[in-house]
């Protein structure tokens, strides 16, 4: 069963997809599965290990499942300070 | 990109008991004015006022810098912030502390980020000033892409994979590990 969900970019994610958010319709079971997914599509530099994933402003865990309506958002390795 | 604008720090907000709200994180769009912060800090009870400011910096890993930008994803820093804050208040007797990340783009020279604590005595403020401003260097989501001489931008920390791990915020004991510096430089006041 397909979910819609709203998927972030910021910083290199940002740059390298030309787009700061957009709707998925996805069949992925867990975050992990969305990522991989979207990867293949824009082709991402960063690999899953150096990311951390954060769903409606929460980390949480690449294992958990995608639901209908979430904020997804792919947290590069920070740099602030 | 418009933030909130720094002034908000002037008001009394900014003193809230610690913890329980996110005001005392701001995320500014422009200079961050540090005196005005400073007096924001203003407390008869407070024997030591720690400041803290994270500069850019002109060089980085052998490489000229000539300027950086900050992004933030705004909505979880402000939830990260709020936690570092009451795990400050929690372990330090301080009597308040605030924080005001720059974004966009930065000269040499700026100030990129800014940690004000105040406390009774100086130990407190000293220990909570260092880990406020180490916990916020390794949480928050925030982003620096930096511009050298030769005209190529590279975004910090993302460029060279197996590094990574360096910076997870997971991993603890950084105080002693967080050692490789990136351009912000540092200035402390008393």
């Amino acid at each position: 069963m397909p979910v819609n969900v709203t998927v972030r970019y910021f910083a290199i994610l940002k740059e390298e997809c030309g787009q700061a958010s957009e709707q998925v319709r996805t069949n992925a079971t867990d975050l992990a599965s969305l990522f991989a997914e979207l990867s293949a599509k824009h082709h991402f530099s960063l690999g899953q290990d150096q990311l951390r994933v954060a769903v409606n402003d929460s980390f949480v865990d690449w294992l958990e499942a995608v639901d209908e309506g979430a904020q997804v958002v792919f947290i590069p390795p920070v740099a602030g300070g | 990109m418009l933030r909130e604008k720094p002034e908000l720090i002037e008001t009394t907000e900014a003193m809230e008991p610690l913890g329980a709200t996110a005001k005392n994180f701001q995320l500014a769009t422009s200079k961050i004015e540090c005196d005005v912060l400073k007096s924001s800090l203003e407390n008869p009870c407070a024997g030591a006022l720690v400041c803290f400011e994270g500069v850019v910096r002109n060089h980085n890993e052998g490489k000229v810098v000539l300027s950086l930008e900050y992004e933030a994803y705004e909505s979880l820093a402000r939830l990260e912030a709020s936690k570092i804050f009451a795990e400050a208040v929690k372990q330090y007797s301080i009597l308040s502390a605030i924080c005001v990340h720059r974004t966009g783009l930065l000269q040499i020279g700026e100030t990129a980020v800014f940690v004000g604590v105040t406390s009774a005595h100086r130990d407190a403020a000293f220990h909570a000033c260092r880990y406020i401003i180490d916990e916020i260097k390794m949480r928050l989501p925030i982003w620096k892409k930096e511009t050298y001489e030769d005209g190529i931008s590279e975004w910090v920390n993302c460029q060279h994979t197996g590094q990574q791990h360096l910076k997870d915020p997971h991993l603890k004991n950084h105080h002693l590990k967080d050692q490789h510096e990136n351009s912000s430089g540092e200035k402390k006041q008393k």
